[in-house]
């Protein structure tokens, strides 16, 4: 609990950080919840800390980003999901473009489950809209190309898997396996070319 | 952008709209839907001849299994059987597999148990213009339909009951009685075959010695007598489940794996369930129940033993001839997977009756 609550106080910390400042980047995507029910990722980027060294006169850019995300997915016959998420990244990008990055998020999950039915006290049957409120916290490791050729200067693609864990649940939580993929757009030239 | 900004919120409202699921009569129905019961939702699965107004609910054992996932890869085989002649309703019990609920273990009880069963049959009655409902239980979730017909109220609802090596017996100090009188009917049968004549008259000597089985030692020498499944005489059930259908439940399917394979929760309702039962003998309870009713017991299920359900089938309350105890020959504790061509007739002969 301790964990999460500092996890939460550093990311709420990033928002403040983050409203300073307009956006570096915007990207959406696919998001798969356990891969195969789809669902689309939007997120806008803020760097908050970014340092370049050279070493053997390749040049490596590492930095932090600070990322509100929404998310929302549909599992058919299980739950629609819509989820808020700051997330904080720690991404590593070469001279090449190719970066990986680390990304840890908590925030709200919202589900909504389908075709819901109730007896109320008079034995009447009624669809009601039912679903649960849960806190989320999430992992997630992947990686991604930023273009350099012309024209696509400002675009990169990544590809990153997610684990989500929602609470509460039963016994405690419940897990969520996810992959993202999609392009990021950059309006701000943050990292390096 | 305006167009990008367009697509997104087609996407979302797409998201949103709930896959409508209809209840009709018809030959190959396919409804899924989820009912509130106090405070967990339940996933339940219609799936078969709806149109036979026949609707057999399948409570599942364990305590703490599972029946969704084994519908979606068909794992009991019902797809093309039972489920041509009759609708076949599978449902996840509270705490279990894909139940969606902020639950403690307050919640997890066999009276919580019997209400949501009651919930299910309250529906399926609405939506499917009162059809008959006949409860199927296989070891715990026979003990759980069993419960559930102490009510009169609810047993006016169903219209026969199947109780499949059902367990309503968890005093263990009977249980090793019936088990003691098992092995006795095992090893005669067996000398009278004339197989293993050495093991089997040591079985009977050993039992000659042992007129009350109490100890470890006791109920280990009593194991190695019966042996273990595949071994001496006990049928091996064995499931037969691909890395196909393994994928098709975990990425192509209404079911999360998550909450159901990689959770403790399963193990939590199996404690919390067996402690409630720990030591209680429900076998009376079969005097309260007057509705049709099919015992199947695998002849070689030394979990729950044919004696003890021979006992339970006397006691019922059902008519003589609305009543049937059929013995499996060459099955253990899942008569279904041990002979299902058999099983799926036995009951089908039974519901046509």
């Amino acid at each position: 609990m301790k964990i999460t609550l500092l996890l939460s106080f550093c990311l709420l910390a990033g928002f403040g950080y983050g409203q300073k400042f307009s956006p570096d980047s915007w990207s959406a995507g696919y998001f798969g919840e356990m891969i195969s029910h789809p669902g689309i990722k939007v997120a806008a980027h803020f760097n908050l800390k970014s340092k370049e060294k050279t070493r053997k006169e390749k040049k490596i850019t590492k930095s932090i980003e600070w990322s509100p995300s929404i998310y929302g997915f549909y599992h058919r016959r299980y739950q629609t999901g819509f989820i808020l998420m700051p997330e904080i990244t720690a991404k590593r990008i070469n001279q090449k473009g190719n970066f990986w990055n680390l990304t840890l998020g908590a925030g709200y999950l919202r589900t909504f489950i389908p075709n819901t039915y109730s007896i109320d006290e008079k034995g009447e049957i009624e669809k009601v809209l039912a679903g649960q409120n849960q806190f989320v916290m999430s992992l997630s490791a992947g990686f991604g190309h930023r273009f350099q050729s012309k024209g696509l200067q400002n675009f990169s693609c990544h590809f990153q898997p997610q684990f989500i864990y929602a609470l509460p649940g039963f016994p405690k939580g419940i897990g969520y396996l996810a992959l993202n993929l999609g392009f990021t757009y950059h309006l701000k030239n943050t990292t390096h070319e | 952008m305006n167009k990008i900004k367009h697509v997104l919120c087609a996407l979302l409202l797409c998201c949103c709209l709930p896959a409508c699921e209809k209840f009709e009569l018809e030959k190959k129905a396919d409804t899924y839907f989820h009912i509130q019961s106090e405070n967990a939702v339940l996933p339940v699965w219609v799936r078969g001849n709806t149109s036979s107004k026949k609707f057999i609910i399948f409570v599942n054992g364990g305590p703490g299994l599972t029946s969704i996932d084994v519908a979606l890869i068909d794992l009991l085989k019902w797809k093309d059987g039972l489920e041509k002649d009759f609708a076949l309703v599978y449902y996840d019990q509270r705490g279990c597999g894909n139940v969606q609920s902020n639950l403690s273990k307050e919640d997890i009880s066999v009276g919580h148990y019997v209400r949501d069963l009651d919930a299910i049959i309250e529906v399926l009655k609405s939506k499917y213009s009162n059809p008959e409902i006949i409860l199927m239980g296989h070891s715990f979730g026979s003990y759980i339909s069993m419960e559930y017909l102490q009510n009169a109220d609810f047993q006016d609802k169903i219209t026969a009951w199947i109780s499949i090596d059902g367990a309503f017996n968890f005093d263990q100090e009977l249980s090793w009685q019936f088990r003691r009188a098992f092995l006795d009917t095992i090893a005669n049968e067996e000398l009278a075959k004339g197989k293993e004549i050495q093991h089997w008259q040591n079985a009977l000597d050993w039992l000659d010695q042992n007129p009350v089985i109490s100890t470890r030692e006791q109920k280990k020498q009593w194991q190695d007598f019966i042996g273990r499944p595949g071994g001496i005489i006990l049928p091996a059930d064995e499931l037969e489940i691909t890395g196909r259908e393994l994928l098709k439940i975990g990425f192509d399917s209404p079911y999360n794996v998550f909450p159901a394979y990689f959770s403790t929760n399963l193990e939590i309702v199996n404690e919390v369930l067996n402690d409630e039962v720990e030591g209680k003998n429900f076998i009376a309870y079969a005097e309260n129940i007057e509705i049709p009713s099919l015992f199947i017991w695998g002849k070689y299920d030394d979990l729950i033993v044919p004696q003890e359900g021979k006992t339970a089938f006397e006691k019922l309350a059902s008519k003589p001839e609305d009543k049937e105890f059929i013995l499996f020959e060459n099955s253990g504790h899942e008569p279904f997977l041990s002979e299902p061509i058999f099983f799926e007739a036995t009951v089908a002969n039974f519901l046509k009756k």
